[in-house]
């Protein structure tokens, strides 16, 4: 496949009026997701995901794409006018978008961030398209042992990469892979960890467990508190679009965001905050007036904003051209292919490009009803902001409890939904990361099965199943990576064993109010 | 965050880790042979679970024993400063969730779901009524319609299935 194939084939699907339909209820679903404070868009998936499995494959892909561009743009809104972020990665644009709003300058502020979010989302497709392509040339290398070494990847940079400890991140992915491997035995078909339970003889719905773990657990903890979203601030939008001439310093920032967002957001774990605090210090770097930023910058918005919405395509790098699921959000794009019917790994875009294609044409119409609509959304979103906040996670849990059910049409789903949830719940609390977890549960049938596949395959020898170049060269980065992760975590707690010190009696406040 | 729940978090994940041993060594061997056979996978997994959580109770229990006191750095996500978080609600919510997926399949989704969401909704405090009931009401007929009619999904009708087949509207 060359790399104008794709292109053209999303182009192509662009003629479908259903998938316009699709990307437009996306679209608008993401903007109203992101601009209600908590919901990102791993949960706003969690709440649209048994709507995909009654559609035609495509047309899934393009709609959940289409939620994470408007999650992407949507959560700026009340980051800029209420000084709320949407989700993590919006911090930075509340503390320079919000600056400007204090100061009168609310049009200015909104103004960059849909230049931003919007140039940064396409921008990032033309660049997802050139590393994807020759990602899948490689998946023809690929058996049993590469795919094994893939997911050990995978996993370990998750664990590396996604949480404050590695023991943690640890723990969470075997449990998750414990969960994926109940069930039948791949070799012998025997059943495995089933308790007698009829319906765990074939075992544990993946759709169900990793929708508890990312959506209901997150629920769970959201409730821990009372609060209306308006209580915090009540202030109005009433400026116009910024002119071209005030925005245009601010470009050179938003070209470094896309580009740092949509390679960041192709890492295992790093996702879309990690990706705009990289490309925040990175434009504050080349920034000419680096002591704007934090008190107004109209560069750190769009380096940010460019960023979190590039990093959207980034994330694709790896879940489609490998079958390697990066982030929470990703698991469940995954999960929604399973169902129907899909297997994910190296050859699943080989075998079906139009899934590929249907990814681009979701992330290009979107960014192409956003140019349209963004604009006036924003006004509109301020009364999403105003929607009871507990009336929301309340709907939002019955709504997952019906997907879940629907999906299988069993009730022990949803019980199980449930069980995970609350496993999420405290899970989240201490620091247990659930996206590690879900990609387990995901990949952790695949992961036992190519291992132990791979090895009949080699003679039944460990030696040759491992001295594979590209196996061997994969699990050398794997276990590098992991090196990595262990040295940054040392680190880390290096700088706050210093910096307890060094704070003294306060120190024990600051973590009482954690 | 404090150690001491942090310590009781681990020792649960040993818990669960002994518990997938003890299943794993029921696991029966099969007919065909390889190295890794049907249980080891989850011997590994359990032991990483023991290992790990019994070295975060360790670590905790040292730091306690060296007086750096019962608090540690939060390592989850923590709760949205300036407003009092209570771990009541959750716990009612779950209660709350559980009771309804054990009432789903015996009242039918028609039945079961306006109570569970009233009821969440008591949990986090909403007592207006009338507004709960008609969101209640409202929501649970919308997402009827969607999932039921326009997705054609079968979902459990309880008590109501003898007159709503009696009615023609349903056929199972």
């Amino acid at each position: 496949m060359d790399f104008l194939t794709p292109l053209l084939g999303g182009m192509a699907l662009l003629g479908d009026p259903m998938i316009w339909l699709a990307v437009a209820i996306g679209t608008v679903f993401g903007v109203v997701a992101g601009a209600m404070p908590g919901i990102g868009t791993t949960l706003a998936y969690g709440l649209v995901l048994p709507f995909t499995f009654v559609m035609p494959p495509e047309i899934g892909v393009a709609f959940l794409l289409a939620i994470s561009v408007g999650v992407g743009y949507g959560n700026s809104i009340p980051a800029i006018l209420m000084g709320i972020p949407g989700n993590p990665a919006a911090i930075l644009t509340v503390i320079d978008g919000f600056a400007l709003h204090k100061r009168g300058e609310s049009g200015l502020a909104l103004g960059i961030s849909f230049v931003a979010a919007l140039g940064g989302q396409i921008a990032s497709i033309l660049m997802f398209v050139l590393l994807v392509v020759p990602l899948m040339g490689l998946a023809y290398h690929f058996s049993f042992p590469e795919i094994f070494a893939l997911y050990s990847f995978g996993i370990v940079a998750l664990i590396s990469l996604a949480g404050d400890s590695i023991v943690k991140g640890l723990m969470a992915a075997v449990l998750g892979i414990s969960i994926g491997m109940v069930g039948l035995d791949p070799i012998n078909m025997v059943t495995r960890l089933d308790f007698d339970l009829r319906e765990l003889r074939s075992g544990i719905d993946q759709v169900a467990v990793v929708i508890g773990l990312l959506a209901i657990g997150e629920l769970f903890r959201s409730a821990r508190q009372v609060f209306l979203w308006e209580d915090v601030t009540k202030d109005s939008v009433g400026n116009r679009f910024p002119a071209w001439s005030r925005i245009r310093p601010a470009v050179p920032a938003m070209a470094t965001g896309t580009v740092v967002g949509t390679l960041v957001g192709a890492i295992p774990g790093a996702g879309a905050t990690t990706a705009a605090m990289i490309s925040y210090q990175a434009a504050q770097v080349m920034s000419k007036k680096p002591e704007e930023f934090g008190h107004g910058s109209i560069e750190g918005i769009g380096a940010n904003e460019a960023a979190q919405n590039a990093s959207n395509s980034g994330e694709l790098i790896p879940t489609l051209g490998l079958g390697i699921p990066v982030s929470g959000s990703m698991v469940l794009l995954l999960a929604a292919l399973t169902v129907q019917g899909f297997v994910p790994g190296p050859l699943m875009v080989i075998n079906a490009p139009e899934l590929l294609f249907a990814a681009i044409a979701g992330l290009l119409a979107a960014s192409i009803l956003l140019l349209a609509t963004g604009w006036s959304m924003a006004r509109l979103m301020l009364k999403a902001v105003q929607l009871n906040r507990q009336v929301v996670l309340v709907l939002s849990l019955a709504m997952i409890v019906i997907g879940v059910y629907a999906t299988n049409t069993r009730v022990f789903d949803v019980v199980v939904a449930m069980v995970a949830g609350c496993l999420g719940y405290v899970m989240l609390r201490y620091g247990y990361s659930t996206a590690v977890a879900a990609l387990g549960v995901f990949l952790g049938g695949e992961f036992e099965r190519s291992l132990r596949i791979g090895l009949n395959m080699n003679n039944n020898s460990f030696a040759d199943f491992f001295s594979r170049p590209i196996t061997l060269t994969i699990l050398v980065c794997a276990i590098a990576l992991l090196a990595i992760g262990m040295r940054k975590q040392m680190q880390t707690r290096h700088r706050i064993r210093a910096a307890n010190e060094s704070a003294g009696p306060t120190t024990e406040q600051n973590r009482t109010k954690t | 965050m404090d150690r001491r729940f942090d310590i009781m978090v681990a020792l649960g994940f040993v818990a669960l880790g002994l518990l997938i041993i003890w299943q794993a060594t029921l696991i029966r061997s099969g007919m065909m042979r390889d190295p890794v056979g049907p249980r080891a996978a989850f011997y590994l997994c359990g032991g990483v679970l023991v290992a790990g959580g019994l070295l975060i109770t360790l670590r905790h229990w040292l730091a306690m024993r060296a007086g750096r006191g019962r608090l540690a750095d939060m390592e989850g996500t923590g709760d949205t400063e300036g407003h009092p978080a209570s771990l009541k609600r959750p716990l009612l919510l779950i209660g709350c969730c559980l009771a309804y997926a054990a009432l789903f399949q015996p009242l039918g989704y028609l039945l079961a779901t306006p109570p569970f969401v009233l009821a969440a909704l008591a949990a986090l405090d909403q007592r207006r009524w009338v507004p709960n009931l008609a969101i209640a009401l409202g929501f649970t007929l919308i997402s009827y319609a969607v999932f039921a009619i326009g997705l054609g999904v079968r979902m459990p009708h309880g008590p109501l299935t003898a007159p709503f087949r009696a009615l023609g509207w349903i056929s199972l």
